[in-house]
């Protein structure tokens, strides 16, 4: 539910300052600059989901704002539609525009995603400017005074209008900043790997961040063609997009407040500068270059540091989540056990070029246990992990889950399908915290859809705070219910695991792969983390641990199998493992595997 | 779900029709009130300068142009004040950048006009930006003398008006295409003319304009088009079609970089036939660029050359004298002249903008630096510049630009 004082801070203040604006400064230029801000803010609220939370750089957020103009002049002068529907139904163009640039850069991060939609930009803009015929070229075509229901909006009351807008959008960005849209735009923008491996397809929410942030920009396109009742393909132009980008990271990206801060900079700044006619884009210019240099969390990442802010912001996420009671037992749920062949591996292959890093291995894991995949450095026990989540599609084999084959699935269908695992090396979503991360886990049972979470309804606040109160139990159970609110990456190592092992028991699954839980652990962890395992092996969950501690794998493991090389060597119980002449062999001698067993000595 | 869309939709559409409803007035400027205030306390001794606007590129493509726009504006607003200004309140320049964008453009004329209170406006480099505010001066009824920008629609925009406020001292792209054509088919007798232009707006216009002029008034065609693209700039292969076609003259409509390039080209392939160009081949960019190559059977639009006649010459010197340079000779002129358009309005009529309107539009003994008649418009005609303003004209030996003889 919304509360009261979402109501006051979201709509009912910024809806008085806006009606209340006109009145105080009433003159041409400041009511245009005031229409030139509240346009430029929808499109940087738009690209700060994009930059901020999803992590996708866009250098080509003009491009959207291009179609946005260009297509709702159109539908208002040629096809005669009302302004304001035309702006919608381009946004909605730009948006489809955004999935298909979504869809040609999947495989793109980083730099190389910022040079598709660089690309993506100066494609739009290089039509803007050829295109004579429809666009007008760079000498510009005429647009209408906007009206609604006949009525003419002079400039003020289309400032109006757009502030209107614009506090919808942040109402409904904020919205989904703290639901679990935010939430699963964060993960996938931390570890694209981890999110998968929940049962996040993260290239449909790829593509839906970028039709968000896209229509947003739509949006602001359109609103742009009739704020001066011209536009010319010259607006068009590259450092548009990167003054968008600018304001985002200057502002601070990510963070909710940020998008108005950065506005304010780079459309308020110059205002200022006027006057130094020569030098006004120097100094701009090296302002905003001095910003980013000293700032390069932003201006509001800055403010937040302090330590003022610092108890401010952490009390505010608290309260947030409401109150998380202590005082029952906490309980996991776990899917029913089921007896027989959970998993079967059938001749699996995987190899890179020449490198045959597992070859033609079978393994059965059977349902209730747990099975031990040990093997010294490079025999392939890793890459058996990444096969059995999907993150590698095998070479050769099948792979057959509860008798169904999934040796195709991607990594969220196999989470779909109730496996999940763990990371060697660590993958938690490092911008959110501990409990966030454990609430990304419950991402398949999530009912509520975007819309939903866009008006934060009653069902919405339920259900996040059904699952809060869910990944909090699962903390409890692996002991960090006090670290509840603290960033994930501030954690010690050995916690970070329990994180990552309480995540993915959030996704309730009936298979969990541990890839070395107790990896680079200290030996107090390395007993916490133990004690964990066993506890889930009580309950009943079937586990494939792959470890390299010899004392955790022959305590708790029902069933080992041993790879070298990438071929299987030996499987069996324990015991049988232990007195394997070929297992010694591949280790490091038989003495000193006894010693390992024993305990007394630890290898790596 | 969709009903408590419906709902939020509704609600807001009513909302806002309702708070519409009342809404201040924008006050577009407080400049009649100020005249007025001014004209009342008519001979008080001290007095505030009053503001003439300059709304043009100091950044961006079309920089150079607003650089020598800038120091003929500024020479006339200085000859002014020296002069005694009006009734000895002075003017003073108020210049802001349009960056060469329409939207950037808009902002600082609504700047000028709400806040900086100017009674006149030196307009734009860019057709463009003219384009994107013109109805700003226009309804706030300052008049606007446009110094550069060669778009045809910017005066027509409002001919229709009961008042038009906007004028120009440039060449309009029609004008000069009319003057290549006279000189080439008229004057010359060519039948055979090739035509290379860039693929943007200002050479596409243009090749329009060259087409729809030869067909209408010499019922001919263009031998051979060539288009370029203005990112490559390989002209080469657009020399050597107009050699193979044989053309008697090369009709060339781009910009300065591009003009640049064109010669490179006929540098390395070598062209049988004359250049003819827009007066954006007379850009100084092109000489600093190609230096000598602009020599020889390389023709363009002028409306002032440096000595077309003492006035120009005298012109010249006092640019040299103050600037030690003059950067664009003619973008300097034609900024002077459109500056004392406005301030010889205001020795004449005051300081009502309305009032300066009709007297820029009503003079009958101007007297301005470029070929500007002394008559320069009439209700009908709000361009300075006509084919009979304009000549063609070309580098000496000196690189200077001069007419062609």
């Amino acid at each position: 539910m919304i509360k009261a004082k979402w109501w006051i801070y979201q709509i009912g203040i910024p809806l008085v300052l806006l009606y209340a604006f006109p009145w105080f400064f009433n003159n041409a230029h400041t009511i245009h600059v005031a229409q030139t801000f509240l346009i430029t803010y929808i499109v940087i609220v738009g690209l700060n989901l994009l930059v901020g939370l999803s992590n996708q750089l866009s250098l080509g957020h003009v491009g959207f704002y291009a179609i946005g103009a260009y297509a709702s002049a159109i539908l208002t002068m040629k096809v005669g539609l009302n302004f304001f529907a035309s702006i919608l139904i381009s946004a909605l163009i730009a948006a489809v525009f955004g999935a298909i640039v979504a869809l040609l850069s999947l495989r793109a991060k980083g730099p190389y995603l910022a040079m598709v939609t660089i690309a993506f930009g100066e494609l739009v803009s290089i039509i803007a400017n050829r295109w004579v015929d429809v666009t007008g070229g760079p000498a510009g075509i005429k647009t209408s005074v906007p009206s609604l229901f006949g009525f003419e909006l002079g400039p003020i009351q289309y400032m109006w209008f757009i502030g209107l807008l614009a506090i919808i959008f942040t109402a409904g960005a904020t919205n989904i900043f703290r639901g679990r849209f935010g939430r699963t735009f964060t993960a996938f923008g931390n570890s694209e790997v981890a999110s998968e491996v929940l049962g996040i397809n993260v290239r449909k929410w790829k593509i839906l961040a970028f039709s968000v942030s896209a229509f947003l920009a739509g949006v602001g396109g359109g609103l742009f063609a009739f704020q001066n009742q011209f536009i010319s393909s010259t607006t068009f132009e590259l450092n548009l997009s990167i003054m968008f980008l600018i304001a985002v990271i200057i502002g601070g990206s990510g963070t909710k407040i940020g998008p108005i801060i950065g506005t304010v900079v780079i459309i308020g700044l110059p205002q200022f500068l006027h006057n130094f006619v020569d030098y006004h884009l120097m100094i701009f210019g090296g302002i905003l270059l001095i910003a980013l240099i000293l700032l390069p969390d932003g201006i509001v990442g800055a403010l937040t540091k302090l330590s003022f802010f610092k108890k401010f912001s952490s009390k505010k996420v608290n309260t947030e989540l409401g109150i998380l009671h202590d005082d029952r037992e906490a309980t996991i749920d776990l899917p029913d056990g089921i007896s027989g062949k959970l998993l079967e591996l059938q001749n699996i292959s995987m190899h890179f070029g020449g490198l045959k890093a597992i070859d033609d291995v079978e393994i059965e894991v059977l349902g209730g246990t747990v099975h031990g995949i040990i093997g010294p450095n490079g025999s392939g026990k890793s890459t058996t992990v990444n096969v059995l989540s999907g993150v590698y599609m095998p070479s050769g084999g099948n792979l057959l889950w509860k008798g169904k084959n999934i040796t195709k699935y991607a990594p969220h269908g196999i989470a779909q399908e109730g496996i999940t695992r763990t990371f060697q090396n660590l993958q938690l979503f490092e911008d959110m915290s501990v409990l966030q991360n454990v609430m990304v886990g419950f991402h398949r049972h999530f009912k509520t859809g975007f819309l939903k979470n866009l008006l934060y309804l009653g069902q919405v606040s339920n259900e996040e705070r059904y699952y809060a109160q869910k990944a909090y139990d699962l903390l409890r159970i692996v002991g960090l219910e006090e670290r509840a609110y603290e960033k994930a990456s501030d954690l010690p190592y050995g916690e970070q695991r329990l994180v990552e092992i309480a995540r993915g028991l959030a996704l309730k699954p009936d298979l969990l792969i541990l890839d070395e839980p107790a990896a680079g652990a200290s030996p107090k962890e390395i007993e916490k983390i133990m004690d964990v395992i066993q506890r889930l092996k009580n309950a009943g969950l079937s586990i494939i641990l792959v470890e390299h501690h010899m004392d955790i794998v022959m305590n708790i493991c029902d069933y080992i199998t041993v790879l070298d090389f990438g071929k299987k060597i030996c499987e069996g119980t324990p015991e049988t493992i232990q007195n394997d002449p070929r297992v010694i062999e591949a280790y490091l001698g038989g003495e000193e595997v006894n010693q390992l067993v024993a305990g007394t000595k630890f290898v790596g | 779900m969709k009903k408590s869309s419906a709902i939020i939709l509704v609600a807001f559409m009513v909302l806002f029709t309702i708070l519409a409803g009342c809404s201040p007035k924008v006050e577009e400027t407080k400049t009649n009130t100020n005249t007025a205030a001014s004209s009342d306390s008519g001979d008080s001794s001290s007095k505030e300068p009053f503001n003439i606007g300059l709304a043009i590129s100091m950044s961006g493509g079309t920089a150079l142009f607003g650089e020598g726009v800038k120091r003929g504006v500024d020479l006339a607003v200085k000859e002014f004040n020296d002069a005694g200004g009006y009734e000895g309140q002075n003017a003073n320049l108020v210049l802001y950048d349009d960056e060469a964008k329409p939207e950037k453009s808009v902002e600082i004329v609504q700047k000028l006009i709400s806040q900086d209170n100017i009674v006149a406006l030196v307009g734009p480099a860019n057709s463009g930006n003219a384009m994107a505010h013109i109805q700003f001066t226009q309804e706030a009824k300052i008049p606007e003398v446009v110094p550069v920008a060669t778009g045809t629609q910017i005066t027509q925009e409002f001919k229709d008006a009961d008042k038009n406020y906007i004028f120009r001292v440039a060449p309009l792209d029609g004008v000069q295409v009319s003057a290549i054509l006279k000189e080439l088919i008229d004057k010359q007798g060519l039948t055979k003319l090739g035509v290379i232009h860039d693929t943007e707006g200002y050479g596409q216009g243009g090749r329009e304009d060259i087409v729809k002029q030869m067909k209408e008034n010499y019922n001919m065609e263009p031998t051979v088009i060539s288009a370029f693209d203005p990112k490559e700039l390989n002209l080469e292969p657009s020399i050597r079609e107009m050699n193979n076609a044989g053309v008697e003259a090369v009709i060339f409509y781009g910009l300065a970089p591009q003009s640049a390039k064109l010669l490179e080209a006929r540098f390395n392939e070598g062209l049988d036939a004359p250049i003819y160009a827009t007066w954006a081949t007379g850009d100084p960019t092109v000489l600093n660029l190609v230096g000598d190559l602009v020599k020889g059977d390389l023709f363009f639009v002028q409306s002032f050359t440096i000595d077309q006649n003492d006035v120009a010459k005298k012109f010249h010197e006092k640019v040299m004298d103050t600037y030690g340079e003059d950067v664009f000779p003619i973008a300097t002129a034609q900024g002077y002249d459109s500056a004392k358009l406005i301030l010889d309005a205001i020795t004449k009529v005051g300081l009502d903008s309305e009032k300066i309107r009709d007297q820029i539009e009503s003079f009958t003994d101007f007297e301005g630096v470029t070929a500007i008649k002394s008559e320069p418009f009439t209700k009908d005609n709000h361009e300075a510049f006509g084919i009979d303003e304009v000549f063609i004209a070309t580098y000496n030996d000196d690189l200077q630009i001069v007419a062609a003889e």
